[in-house]
């Protein structure tokens, strides 16, 4: 007899271990929450790689509970410190939209989101077999979101896809939440608390995820954290060297940590944003943090990952103590013939990288994915990537007005950013420009070569590799500004703005649209029945194919789709049903056969694999395929 | 640029004339004001229904804003409390919308396409466009003009007008069209759409609403420019 489990939500321990850091280091609980989910998750995924990941969950919630104990002794001793550093607006906003993510999303079906079959199904499998390994059943990117699943999943009672996204949500909120720490600190007139603006913040915070053309809290995804986590890290970086604190700098190297373990591709972005902060590192001569920079992301990436595109960070540090030196040099004359023999050099290599990719990629046009890729930087094409909702901004049109403002506030008024930011304003558009190159190159070698004939010049996913670029501008942006002007009339300019280049109509179906998760009856009682081999077939014939929804629900029983009786496959391959024989081909070594929704001309074409072949049932039908008799109906 | 049935846009004028009267009783209390305003609501009721509704939604919303304000200035709440009365009004708010979505409109699927018809309608160019440099949505043109609000109350343009409440009074009139966009789309998930469908097209009549909240706003600029010019001349 299972022991009903209780239930209990990690988030709300995370809270307790934020408490603990705002209140021993007497700064503000909303810049701890995301560390707080990060230190959790680094734990967790450490015991997972070792095959204990029952132990990490426990761990984390020792912690939990030690800092629990901890918050109700400081609430005793030290009340004063407890209501000015842990009750504060931002951890009230962060309930609130944690309310509203998890109100929201009820309902949800998470197979809806991008990749479902290989980001949600991971996380079950992490869930079902209590054993990382078992779970990533491939290993193409670290899954921190995975680890993060885990303990919320594992911290309620059963599974639940509404938990699963909201729990994902209330970590990408929780690292925007530093901003409202931010506010008004740079402002010399700020009063203690300021109503206004912080509501204000709080809608601007909720709107800047949604600066894509996904409904980004209503699937469970990584672009976003991932980017978001870069952005903020910068701007918790920036916060440190100007206020000299090093909390902050941890705080900064926990999110670039937490960045390079969300997906494949975070390792070489941190690292050129690494040249940059490494620069200012090298400036402030704080050996110790430049190791600790150097250590961590690439031992997370090392020992989590287990490959060496690690190598990319230590290059990083070797740029930045170039560049360091570089620009030491009194008489810049001198750096004009090595320069021009380093330009002369990268040249040659890049010509010689190019040259060996055409002759690899040879059988697919390179020029005219290299064409597209040119058009959806500079002309806002329908079809690919744009910023903005009102008018459509191409992606380097954005990227230059940004540049044209931050120069132009940076010329008018000598003094408004401190040298750090000056430096991080730089070194955020250069690395927005390396990035750009950088996929120039990889789509037109692999992911153009992997996207098949179809779509290879739809410059497929550039959506979730360009949306990255904004919310890095936005999140740097956005801190500078509230910084330094705290009044709600300036935060009202802001969310107005964001409101200009946001997807409305997907916050408007977040809030107006109630999600329905796909049900498929009979599936519960099946799969108490089912056993470990035996098989299920699945035939959707219709025109929003929910296989995904099936294979997520069926889990963890072996399911086969017969994909071509699907409405994308017939459509790809001129509308012709397949042969009866092919469909028991098909069928062969399945034990059961579930058809959620198949037309008329299956029972025309088909009828003869039936036991019973006057009474077919066509939509949400169940059958038993017994090798002689055929298909009997279930329910 | 203006088009659709005359009801709507003299509607929207009488409205432009409604808030002129109440904008003055607010400042000057002065009870021919309440009568004229009165006029204004009877005539809307005969002419055009919509406009009517308005109104009302007008009315009420700016006795609760007074109501809250004289509420805020008694009880002296500090920052805290009300960030967190605050808090828990926004947390009902969800929780209603939850609420009234899965009742309303629920698994319909018929409802569920006009709800995102409709919502289509406001925010995208589908049905109604603002024509100045190319196509506005209704949506886009209430964030600009807001926007363009702010600006120029940030930049002290408007402090002359202050004593009028400038800020408070275009905040409700915004809400108000805000809410009333919101029934309105209630009205044609329940009713509208079954009843009046033309055409395959469940939205109808959709461009003359929204026109009238379009005159509304441009209305609100130029109604600023008679109350300017009475404050110019007190200074002078």
């Amino acid at each position: 007899m299972e022991r009903e489990k209780k239930a209990y939500m990690i988030i709300i321990g995370i809270l307790f271990i934020a408490a603990t850091f705002a209140i021993a280091l007497k700064e503000n609980i909303e810049n701890f929450i995301a560390g707080s989910i990060i230190l959790a998750i680094l734990t967790t995924y450490f015991w997972a790689t070792i095959g204990h990941i029952r132990i990490g969950l426990y761990c984390a919630l020792v912690v939990c509970i030690i800092a629990l104990f901890f918050c109700a002794y400081s609430c005793v001793r030290n009340k004063s410190t407890v209501k000015q550093y842990v009750l504060t607006p931002g951890l009230l906003a962060f309930i609130v939209l944690s309310f509203a993510v998890i109100a929201l999303n009820i309902g949800v079906d998470a197979a809806e989101s991008p990749d479902s079959p290989y980001w949600v199904r991971i996380v079950k499998g992490i869930c079902y077999y209590d054993d990382y390994w078992k779970g990533v059943y491939a290993n193409s990117h670290p899954q921190s979101i995975a680890i993060w699943g885990y303990l919320s999943i594992k911290t309620w009672k059963e599974w639940s896809d509404t938990l699963l996204v909201a729990s994902n949500d209330m970590y990408m909120l929780s690292i925007l939440l530093p901003l409202f720490a931010c506010l008004g600190e740079k402002d010399p007139g700020k009063s203690k608390t300021r109503l206004l603006s912080n509501i204000v913040l709080t809608a601007v915070v909720f709107i800047v995820p949604q600066i894509s053309d996904a409904n980004e809290y209503a699937i469970y995804a990584s672009d976003m954290i991932m980017a978001l986590l870069i952005g903020m890290g910068i701007v918790l970086f920036a916060k440190a060297a100007s206020e000299k604190k090093d909390v902050f700098y941890v705080l900064a190297l926990l999110y670039f940590s937490a960045a390079v373990l969300t997906k494949r591709v975070a390792i070489v972005i941190v690292a050129m944003v690494f040249v940059w902060l490494f620069f200012i590192l090298l400036e402030e001569k704080r050996v110790k943090l430049i190791l600790l920079y150097l250590i961590v992301p690439t031992l997370s990436y090392v020992i989590f990952d287990r490959n060496s595109y690690a190598i990319f960070i230590i290059l990083a540090l070797f740029g930045a103590l170039v560049l360091n030196k570089l620009l030491k040099v009194k008489n810049k004359k001198l750096l004009i013939i090595p320069g021009a023999l380093v330009a002369f050099g990268v040249a040659v290599a890049i010509t010689f990288v190019l040259k060996r990719a055409a002759q690899k990629y040879y059988y697919f046009d390179q020029k005219e994915v290299a064409l597209a890729y040119f058009k959806m930087l500079f002309l806002a094409d329908k079809d690919t990537y744009y910023v903005g909702r009102i008018f459509h901004m191409p992606l380097m049109l954005f990227v230059l007005i940004s540049i044209v403002i931050f120069a132009s506030i940076a010329v008018k008024h000598i003094n408004f950013f401190d040298k750090y930011e000056q430096i991080l304003t730089i070194g955020i558009f250069v690395t927005i420009f390396l990035y750009v190159a950088m996929f120039f190159y990889l789509y037109i070698t692999q992911i153009a070569s992997a996207s098949g004939v179809i779509y290879r010049n739809s410059l497929l996913g550039i959506n979730r590799y360009m949306k990255v670029i904004p919310i890095f501008i936005s999140c740097f942006g956005i801190y500078v500004l509230i910084s330094r002007f705290s009044s709600y009339k300036i935060m009202a300019i802001l969310m107005l703005v964001l409101f200009l280049f946001c997807d409305m109509f997907s916050v408007a179906s977040l809030a107006f649209e109630r999600p329905k998760q796909v049900e498929f009856t009979g599936i519960e009682m099946l799969k108490e029945n089912l056993g470990e081999d035996e098989e299920i077939a699945y035939v959707d014939m219709g025109i929003s194919n929910h296989r995904g929804s099936f294979l997520l629900q069926m889990f963890p029983h072996k399911y086969r789709n017969i994909d071509e009786l699907s409405y994308d496959y017939r459509n790809a391959n001129g509308g012709e049903l397949i042969d009866l024989e092919k469909l028991t081909e098909l069928l062969e070594g399945c034990d059961y056969l579930y058809i959620y929704k198949a037309d008329d001309v299956f029972t025309e074409k088909y009828s003869d694999l039936f036991y019973n072949q006057e009474d077919i049932k066509l939509n949400d039908a169940l059958y038993y395929r017994n090798a002689e008799n055929g298909l009997f109906i279930l329910q | 640029m203006l088009s659709g049935s005359w009801r709507y846009i003299l509607g929207g004028l009488i409205i432009i004339c409604f808030l002129y009267v109440i904008w003055n009783f607010i400042y000057t209390k002065k009870i021919r004001y309440t009568v004229f305003s009165f006029l204004c609501i009877a005539a809307d009721f005969a002419i055009c229904k919509a406009a009517f509704l308005f109104q009302i939604i007008f009315i009420l919303l700016l006795s609760v804003v007074i109501i809250l304000r004289i509420l805020d200035r008694k009880m002296g709440l500090g920052d805290a409390a009300k960030g967190i009365i605050i808090a828990g009004f926004t947390c009902m708010l969800v929780f209603a919308i939850v609420f009234v979505e899965n009742t309303y409109v629920g698994t319909d699927a018929f409802r569920i396409d006009v709800q995102n018809t409709y919502i289509k309608s406001v925010i995208t160019t589908r049905r109604y466009s603002f024509d100045i440099w190319g196509k506005i949505s209704f949506f886009y043109f209430v964030v600009l003009n807001v926007l363009l609000y702010v600006i120029l109350d940030t930049t002290g343009k408007l402090d002359i007008i202050k004593t009028r409440k400038t800020s408070m009074f275009f905040g409700t009139v915004i809400i108000a069209e805000f809410i009333y966009t919101v029934i309105l789309g209630g009205l044609y998930i329940t009713r509208f759409a079954y009843e009046n469908m033309q055409h395959g097209e469940y939205l109808t009549g959709f461009e003359n609403y929204i026109q009238m909240l379009v005159i509304i706003i441009i209305g609100f600029w130029v109604l600023l420019i008679p109350f300017l010019w009475r404050e110019r001349k007190k200074h002078i």
